[in-house]
């Protein structure tokens, strides 16, 4: 399979009834994945606002992947016959498998730490449980190449993001095409782009996420909990210039906001795949 | 040293099944009139020593939940004659209705489709998705 391009975007809408932003985002940037999270607004819906335009003008409508309990929702434009739904155990994860090229792409959407700060230990298990389940996955579909997109609710500096039994997310291309070794094992890395964005010289937002307060344990006020994770074998295929937060819909600002109806906390991230 | 073929030189790798390719292009269309609320796939079987082709209704949001709308048999060799085995709008069940031609199966598929039966069926599986 050549010459395809996938355009990825993954927001966390915070509960909003974002409808219009979501149909004029999935525009503006040509998606062929969505992913959603914390998500209320009813998958019918979200399909008939997708679609609404694009059944003018294109063949190529977008097809209800899939969505669970914790409402992560993931929409394609890939033909249904084109792919596959992975059944996941935890309900922080939601996964589907691109058939033509043999890609897994994984939605996260892991609890929040820094509201209840005594759950560490338990979003550890939860991430070595989502991490098991991607290796189990990659190893049952014999399917190294691999994206996961979502809301970690750590920063990519964060021990879940790095450690070598966790995801093991590096920042740059060259040392994940390495492997690192612990004891007599090799662990696959992941490449994370998002180490790219943080702070002023980032031509982005300073992070997908802002806490206003700095008296708690999260005292960078810019977090980057929204993240992208690919696979070394990938990574050649990735779009560096593609990968961005996303500030405007392509009309109106995207500013972040927990009270506002019309916003959502976090910004949208994206980014796209060449084959 | 090349292998002697004595395979006829009618053999066309662009054949296509004309019922099937009719089929498929009003299952895709269902999609579009949805918005993919409401999809529709052609899946094909051979029993008999006839290939069986039925299209099913899948409504992706209840848990791709299929239901056939109407299934049709056709000889192995020849596309026509073919018979509409079963019917979910129930316009061709008790005649098993026989088509001679691709004319004859098109004006069938329209009645089927456009059955009132198979429209409430679909604003069914339309609001049981808006739902959930």
């Amino acid at each position: 399979m050549k010459n395809k391009r996938l355009n990825f975007l993954f927001w966390n809408i915070c509960r909003k009834p974002l409808i219009e932003r979501i149909e004029k985002l999935s525009t503006t940037f040509d998606v062929d994945v969505l992913m959603l999270c914390e998500c209320y607004i009813s998958s019918a819906e979200i399909l008939k606002a997708i679609n609404n335009e694009r059944r003018e003008r294109s063949n190529d409508l977008f097809h209800f992947v899939c969505e669970n309990t914790l409402k992560i929702k993931i929409f394609t434009t890939e033909k249904s016959n084109n792919f596959e739904l992975l059944q996941t155990k935890s309900k922080y994860l939601q996964a589907f498998k691109l058939k033509d090229l043999n890609l897994l792409i994984f939605a996260v959407h892991l609890p929040s730490q820094y509201i209840k700060p005594l759950v560490q230990d338990v979003y550890k298990v939860h991430s070595l449980n989502i991490i098991n389940e991607i290796r189990e996955l990659e190893k049952n579909h014999n399917c190294n190449q691999i994206v996961v997109m979502g809301d970690f609710n750590v920063n990519p500096f964060h021990k879940i993001m790095t450690e070598h039994d966790r995801f093991n997310a590096v920042m740059t291309k060259e040392i994940a095409k390495t492997s690192r070794k612990v004891d007599t094992n090799n662990y696959p890395y992941f490449y994370n782009p998002m180490w790219s964005f943080f702070g002023d010289l980032s031509k982005h937002p300073a992070g997908t996420y802002h806490w206003k307060d700095n008296n708690s344990d999260n005292n960078y006020r810019w977090n980057m909990l929204d993240q992208v994770l690919i696979s070394p074998e990938i990574t050649d295929n990735l779009d560096d210039d593609s990968i961005r937060i996303i500030e405007s819909d392509g009309v109106n600002s995207l500013k972040l906001s927990k009270t506002s109806k019309g916003h959502s906390d976090h910004y949208p991230i994206y980014f796209s795949l060449n084959f | 040293m090349p292998v002697e073929n004595f395979w006829s030189n009618t053999i066309n790798i662009n054949a296509e099944s004309s019922p099937k390719v009719l089929m498929r292009k009003q299952a895709s269309e269902l999609g579009r009139i949805t918005r993919n609320l409401v999809e529709a796939e052609v899946t094909t079987v051979i029993i008999d020593g006839q290939y069986q082709h039925c299209f099913n209704l899948i409504a992706p949001i209840l848990n791709y939940e299929k239901i056939a709308l109407f299934c049709i048999n056709q000889g192995i060799v020849n596309e026509f004659p073919l018979t509409i085995s079963y019917d979910f709008s129930n316009k061709f069940n008790e005649a098993n209705c026989g088509c001679n031609d691709i004319q004859a199966f098109e004006n069938c598929l329209k009645t089927i489709l456009s059955s009132e039966e198979v429209s409430k069926l679909i604003n069914s599986l339309i609001a049981q998705s808006s739902s959930e």
